[in-house]
């Protein structure tokens, strides 16, 4: 990987920052500002509408986009859905999932609100069961706790692939093993882990799985939702209108084949095309060497802090987590370490509860927050370096 | 003080803010004035950096963005951390 080359693709960088908040949103390469560009100044016009020119080009742009998206994932045509980010993503299964009152579903303590809330949310509507399986203080799982918990009435299983606060893997070929075995659909957030590591879904065999186009190199208001053809008709769409069906009778219509009956109306156009070349960029450089690279990252972010005596969250050990690090140091209020670090280093960092509030209350026990620094293929060993420093100096002086 | 403050909330436990505080112009904090007033425990970790306590609340001071944290706002309203930053400047 040439990181110079790929820092160049990055002009915000000149501006002297070293952003280590990716794991909140990620930068933008040029390529991909240049594809939406391409759109509004050469062919901004409706998709699957216009018999002329522009709609055309529009349409084949749109739709190529979800063909690398496809690819990316290891997809098939038509299991690609574009969303505004894995909130959406994991609603519109929540929301089109046909529960039934007395219904399970199985989630954990470890999920961002994206995928705890909807799940809180239809267990009130439809009168549901929701268990939520604990990990030890790393975040690693029993796996036996989901095969225990699976029983008759479960209806699904919603974990993430990678935490958001604990930068911890979890074992999904595991829990998919499971999940298979007791014939159980599972839900996958992966806005932590599509941006870092190989994502093959149809090795993975999950049902669905949600990411976050604005986490990859894609523009912001961009996600992306899987729902695995052996679903495609059990989930019926909460939302219709333009795009969504292929005849419609006085009260009664027939849905499209493909990922349109998940887009109704105008999509984000623009967004679609970006995301699509944002997976085509991490494409040529490869996820495995995106992942290799990412983990030198964290080995000298994390043994970093730790060599500092600064208090670290989630797997010690660097084989079972990514450069997703969150940290405190002695009792320094998080949020006052973040402002430090950015008003002085220029480091941007993220800091407070992270959408996560189980995990600080439960699982770390930091309902205060903490701060949390992450990495992607701009961040140099250099700027972790720096980084370190800062730390070094917060430690010195005391806030 | 007479120019305004864009204010943003920060992540936080409902009930208890965090605030950003941000001058919509440039302005040049003296942080040596702000450091003697009275009533406020303060510690200043480098030149370009004060920091003043009053009971639970917090007000961080960066001379370099003349950005300023306020922590432990309570109750957690944007009105609050206004009356919060005019006490120390009044």
């Amino acid at each position: 990987m040439d990181i110079e080359k790929i820092r160049n693709d990055f002009p915000i960088l000149r501006k002297g920052v070293i952003y280590l908040d990716s794991a909140a949103s990620s930068l933008t390469p040029e390529p991909v500002i240049n594809s939406m560009i391409d759109f509004y100044h050469n062919f901004r016009a409706n998709v699957s509408r216009g018999v002329y020119e522009f709609s055309t080009i529009a349409t084949e742009k749109y739709e190529e986009a979800h063909k690398k998206v496809q690819e990316f994932f290891n997809a098939k045509n038509g299991e690609i859905i574009f969303t505004k980010n894995t909130t959406e993503s994991i609603n519109i299964v929540a929301f089109s999932f046909p529960f039934k009152k007395g219904d399970k579903i199985i989630t954990t303590y470890i999920e961002h609100h994206s995928n705890f809330l909807p799940w809180v949310k239809v267990s009130e509507i439809f009168d549901l069961e929701l268990e939520i399986i604990k990990p030890d203080e790393e975040g690693i799982f029993n796996l036996k706790d989901f095969e225990d918990a699976i029983d008759r009435k479960t209806k699904l299983i919603a974990v993430n692939h990678i935490s958001n606060v604990l930068g911890v893997i979890n074992d999904i070929e595991g829990i998919v093993e499971i999940a298979r075995k007791k014939n159980v659909p599972i839900l996958v957030d992966g806005a932590q882990a599509a941006p870092h590591i190989p994502v093959d879904l149809k090795s993975l065999d999950v049902d669905f799985y949600a990411a976050s186009g604005h986490k990859m190199l894609g523009p912001t208001g961009t996600g992306v939702l899987f729902i695995n053809d052996r679903m495609r008709d059990i989930i019926k769409p909460s939302f219709l209108g333009g795009g969504t069906i292929k005849d419609v009778d006085k009260k009664d219509y027939k849905l499209v084949d493909n990922y349109e009956r998940f887009e109704p109306g105008t999509p984000h156009i623009a967004g679609g095309i970006g995301l699509g070349k944002a997976c085509e960029y991490l494409s040529k450089i490869g996820m495995e060497n995106v992942k290799n690279y990412e983990h030198k990252l964290t080995e000298r972010i994390v043994n970093g802090l730790v060599e500092r005596g600064v208090n670290i969250f989630g797997p010690r050990d660097l084989n079972k987590r990514i450069g997703v690090v969150s940290f405190e140091i002695e009792n320094l209020p998080p949020h006052r370490v973040a402002f430090f670090l950015s008003e002085n280093f220029n480091i941007a960092v993220r800091s407070g509860h992270h959408c996560a509030y189980n995990i600080l209350k439960y699982i770390i026990k930091r309902e205060q927050g903490t701060c949390r620094a992450s990495t992607y293929i701009y961040n140099t060993e250099d700027e972790i370096d720096k980084f370190l420093e800062a730390i070094d100096e917060i430690k010195r002086m005391g806030l | 003080m007479n120019v305004k403050f864009s204010v943003k909330k920060l992540c936080q436990k409902e009930g208890i803010g965090n605030f950003k505080l941000t001058p919509e112009e440039p302005i040049d904090i003296n942080l040596d004035e702000l450091q003697k007033k009275p009533g406020f425990e303060t510690k200043r970790p480098i030149e370009s950096v004060l920091i003043m306590k009053k009971g639970d609340v917090t007000w961080t001071i960066s001379k370099k963005n003349s950005s300023i944290l306020i922590e432990n706002v309570k109750p957690d309203t944007p009105e609050r951390a206004l009356e919060l930053l005019n006490e120390i400047f009044s």
